[in-house]
């Protein structure tokens, strides 16, 4: 989150030609602003000229809207700072319940006395009480702002805050305006019986000359503008793709710049050698984009694990590395059982299990062929009845159900190739799914010549 | 660099003594006030909202400008702010108008049932229904200003405004009417057997010494339907009950957007009720609206510069006369005709008049309502990456195919592969784990940077409860600990020979839970980049 705050610790000597111009505030407090938000000039404007002049009314409400990382909260931020304007800035993921944001927003208007008037766990009755005494003592001079982060997380508060926010100017008759920052549409707030509707605010995602903009700003300073931003430029065609998301980005760049670097520091190649630079983070990159978004760990890290695992069990991979799990003989044939009745639609059974199943016609078997197969839609829950069906039907030779075989089916479920689906307390008819996948079970049915495939309706 | 800014702050206190000088010289001769017309200090009441607090001294200040002000032109750099300030507390602050327009005979209807409580101590109650944006509160406001122009009344009604949205509970209400009726100290730390006791012994407080009657109360309810939600309905029933029998004169007045409101009320509740509605459903004509329009951005005639206002009323007139703007309004007209979305495209349209546009143009009213028009949903889609735009498509597919049967991120993927068997070079063959990500971040419910950095354990947390991923959590392998490139499947497939013991076998029944539904529309004029290049829809 606060890698996106720090856009203007590095500015470069370039400034900014736009300049928010609007009456009523500090020219120069408005080029600071200005120059901490680059390619968003036209938004910041826009948000200016809407909040007018500080001492003016404000519209009660205004909605933005706009992707991850595109600059929302970032904007808000930087005008009420920089302009000094009276504001409370909440991020919904914090105020877990509504005295907090009550306590908050009066605590950052009033100062912590205002905040201290309110009772245990206070009602939005209360704070509009509390607000409302303060506010007559301190009347406001300037128009005051709440803004709000992750405003989708309101939808689940109390169902009163919402409606009650936006049109909190007229409840507590104040000059006040509410900010809501989410990043999904206004159409999935709106409640029931419907609110008074906010300004809606759209902040598009960056294009990818902005992107490139902004991250050239974080260069690092022993190398020159010229070789950074032509790294992030090889970055942006790589990955503009599949991520737009600047934060990601970010993270990318930063990961994988000391790779860039490397022949540089090695002394085989300058840095007008753009070719050779190309030639050498290229294979990297690709290797990177299958961690982008998952930022578990660098790609540097995993690529040091592929090569540790290549060399460790190289021969071992594949599906013969599925065979080294040791089952006893029954156990092999209980999973493949239930493998069968997790994938298998119950209906199917007679045809697959019984030897005299009498006329099916194949037409009407097939007919009621659904269009998913059952393994893109996962395991089904199976009673432990059918599971000992399928059992003896598949196993070769006549097994008694004594405990042994009962007790195998709960070792499974300890090794967790079967899940035990049903409560705890259902002990007369368990419920259970098979949890192995598909390459495993081929494996196991193949160390005892079992045709599985032969028995799935999938591959019928 | 900005031409207006050395003027930024003096209009305001240039304004500010002019004004401070003629109450000044005006407290002099106060013979002039009476001359005024009682409406009339009031129609100019919103304007300098921070030093003219009482009717009196505003009407002073009215005829002075009046009188001296004929003549004055002020730069542009004073006059813009000026009115922003005006169009501003009209459109963002619901000032309230002259007179209500096109309710005319609703206003005198309440009017004269609220003077009846108030001066003849009726009780009463009342339902103000309509839409939102109807004008409901602005009718009981306006109502309200009239009434409490009689001295009488002004001394003897007391109010109490509660709000749905605020009183959440019946407990909360009572405290908010023991406050608003100024007796707290009355009750003290006294302890009430019932709501209804509670609320006899607030009214018997308000008894006078000297008669035998009551002061009358008015009751407003705002939402009211959420007040026929709280437990009994004890609230409802209490003060329905006060105002049909004759215990103290009480008026309940109601506001409240369902037409169906009655319908909530419980038998006993509703018995109580004096079935009485006033109805806000009218709905203007086009040149009601257009009139409307008018009015909101027009100029009082006592503005200060009397030229800009004549220039500026000039503009809006012809503005209002253009066929280009007329279509404009034409269509919101027919999307919606209540006022409130109004006051939205003319916000957008008075955001863009400033001190270098002194004028509204066609331009910027065609802007706003380009700004009011968007299409969110399509505004969202032009943002996404060309991965999560294929992931888009393949569930519209799939939600296509299914018929709006859900459907799994599972299905989702395999409907990707299959596009990329097709055109193996359009797109990245990415892994499995990335995809998932790339379709929770994507998801409404499970924001991105939510706490859990594991795809799966997101999907069975954040979305439909799944049967089996939570009969065995604590078992599970925390996924960050599995070297993520290692692609799912194989992760997932079973133990290998360097994971340890079999405990730590993950399962992944949850892989393959339902994620939701997917309602996309794809507007067909619309480019959106990508798109071309990957459809997965044939």
């Amino acid at each position: 989150m606060c890698s996106e705050r720090n856009v203007c610790v590095v500015v470069d000597g370039v400034r900014m030609t736009a300049v928010l111009q609007q009456p009523g505030y500090d020219e120069e407090r408005l080029r600071q602003a200005a120059e901490q938000l680059p390619s968003r000039e036209v938004q910041a404007g826009m948000l200016l000229s809407l909040m007018g002049e500080p001492d003016q009314y404000s519209y009660p409400s205004i909605f933005i809207y706009g992707h991850q990382a595109s600059g929302k909260s970032y904007v808000m931020q930087v005008l009420l700072r920089e302009l000094e304007l009276p504001h409370a800035a909440v991020s919904c993921v914090e105020c877990v319940s509504a005295a907090l944001l009550f306590e908050h927003v009066l605590r950052s208007f009033f100062g912590d006395d205002a905040a201290s008037r309110l009772p245990r766990s206070p009602s939005l009755s209360d704070f509009v009480r509390v607000y409302r005494q303060q506010c007559s003592q301190s009347p406001a001079k300037q128009t005051r702002y709440i803004v709000m982060e992750k405003a989708e997380l309101l939808r689940d508060a109390d169902a009163n805050i919402l409606p009650a926010f936006l049109r909190l100017q007229e409840l507590v008759e104040d000059n006040i305006t509410v900010i809501l920052l989410s990043e999904i549409v206004w159409d999935k707030f709106r409640p029931n019986t419907g609110c008074l509707e906010p300004l809606l605010l759209h902040f598009p995602d960056y294009s990818k000359g902005e992107l490139h903009q902004i991250l050239s700003r974080d260069r690092h300073p022993s190398y020159s503008a010229e070789l950074y931003s032509s790294y992030i430029n090889i970055l942006l065609g790589v990955f503009y793709s599949v991520c737009r998301d600047l934060r990601e980005l970010r993270h990318l760049a930063a990961l994988n710049f000391s790779k860039f670097c490397e022949p540089l520091l090695e002394g085989r190649a300058k840095e007008t050698d753009t070719h050779k630079l190309w030639r050498n983070i290229e294979p990297h990159l690709k290797r990177a984009m299958q961690t982008v978004y998952l930022r578990e760990v660098s790609s540097l890290q995993w690529e040091q694990m592929q090569q540790m695992e290549e060399k460790e069990c190289g021969a071992l991979r594949g599906l013969s590395a599925h065979t080294h799990i040791e089952l006893p003989y029954y156990s092999k044939f209980l999973l493949i059982a239930a493998y069968l009745a997790s994938y298998n639609p119950a209906r199917t059974d007679k045809r697959f299990f019984v030897k005299h199943h009498g006329k099916i016609r194949k037409t009407n078997f097939l007919k009621k062929n659904e269009k998913t197969s059952n393994h893109l839609l996962g395991p089904k829950p199976f009673p432990l009845d059918r599971l000992l069906a399928i059992f003896y039907s598949v196993v070769d030779s006549r097994v008694a159900p004594s405990a042994s075989i009962f007790s195998q089916i709960s070792s499974l479920v300890t090794l967790q190739l079967l899940t035990k689906v049903s409560h705890d307390d259902q002990l007369d008819a368990p419920k259970y799914k098979c949890s192995v996948s598909m390459d495993f079970i081929c494996a196991i049915s193949r160390t005892v010549n079992f045709d599985i495939i032969k028995y799935l309706y999938d591959f019928l | 660099m900005c031409p207006g800014s050395e003027t930024l702050t003096r209009p305001h206190k240039s304004a500010l003594e002019r004004l401070s000088q003629s109450e000044t010289r005006k407290q002099s001769r106060p013979e002039v006030v009476t001359a005024e017309r009682p409406y009339f200090p009031r129609r100019f009441g919103g304007r300098e909202r921070r030093f003219v607090c009482n009717p009196e001294q505003n009407s002073n200040r009215v005829v002075m400008s009046k009188r001296k002000v004929k003549d004055v032109h002020l730069p542009v750099g004073e006059c813009v702010p000026k009115l922003q300030e005006i169009l501003r507390e009209r459109i963002c602050h619901q000032q309230l108008p002259v007179r209500p327009e096109g309710v005319e005979a609703q206003h005198k209807h309440l009017l004269e049932l609220l003077r009846r409580t108030a001066v003849h101590g009726e009780s009463n109650s009342v339902l103000i229904v309509g839409p939102r944006g109807a004008g409901k509160t602005m009718l009981l406001k306006c109502v309200l200003r009239d009434l409490l122009q009689d001295k009488e009344v002004q001394k003897n009604l007391l109010q109490v405004h509660l709000n749905g949205l605020l009183q959440t509970s019946d407990s909360i209400a009572l405290k908010d009417i023991t406050r608003q009726l100024h007796l707290e100290n009355a009750v003290g730390d006294k302890v009430f057997g019932s709501f209804a006791e509670n609320l006899a012994f607030l009214l018997e407080a308000l008894k006078k010494g000297d008669r035998s009657s009551s002061r009358p109360v008015l009751f407003v309810l705002d939402e009211f339907d959420l007040f026929a939600h709280h437990k009994n309905q004890t609230l409802l029933y209490n003060l329905f009950d006060v105002s049909q029998s004759a215990q103290a004169p009480v008026a309940v007045v109601g506001l409240t957007c369902r037409l169906d409101v009655l319908e909530l009320l419980e038998k006993r509740v509703k018995s109580r009720f004096s079935h009485r509605q006033i109805h806000l459903l009218n709905s203007p004509t086009f040149p009601q609206y257009l009139e409307r329009v008018r009015t909101q951005l027009s100029l009082p005639d006592n503005f200060p510069d009397e030229r800009f206002a004549r220039d500026w009323n000039g503009s809006v007139e012809s503005l209002c006369e253009d066929k280009l703007v007329q279509e404009v309004f034409q269509r919101h007209f027919n999307s919606s005709k209540d006022f409130r979305s109004l006051h939205l495209l003319l916000m957008f349209c008075l955001s863009r008049v400033s001190v270098s546009r002194a004028t509204l143009r066609t331009s910027d009213l065609l802007e706003a309502s380009r700004l009011c028009f968007t299409d969110a949903k399509a505004n969202m889609l032009h943002g996404l990456s060309i991965l999560e735009l294929c992931l888009v498509i393949a569930m519209k597919h799939l939600n296509d195919v299914y018929e709006g049967e859900p459907f799994n991120l599972q299905m989702v993927h395999n409907e990707f592969k299959k596009f990329l068997q097709r055109r193996p070079n359009s797109v990245y063959n990415f892994e499995t784990p990335i995809i998932m990500k790339v379709g929770l971040k994507r998801h409404p419910k499970q924001g991105p940077g939510s706490s859990s950095p594991d795809p799966f354990s997101a999907l069975s947390s954040g979305l439909r409860a799944p049967s089996a991923a939570g009969t065995d959590p604590p078992r599970r392998r925390p996924h960050g600990k599995v070297p993520e490139g290692v692609p799912a499947h194989e992760t997932d497939a079973g133990p290998q020979s360097d994971h340890g013991s079999p405990a730590e076998i993950p399962t992944m029944p949850h892989r393959c839970q339902t994620v939701g539904h997917v309602s996309v529309w794809l507007r067909p004029g619309r480019e959106i980049p990508g798109l071309q290049s990957s459809p997965l829809n044939k």
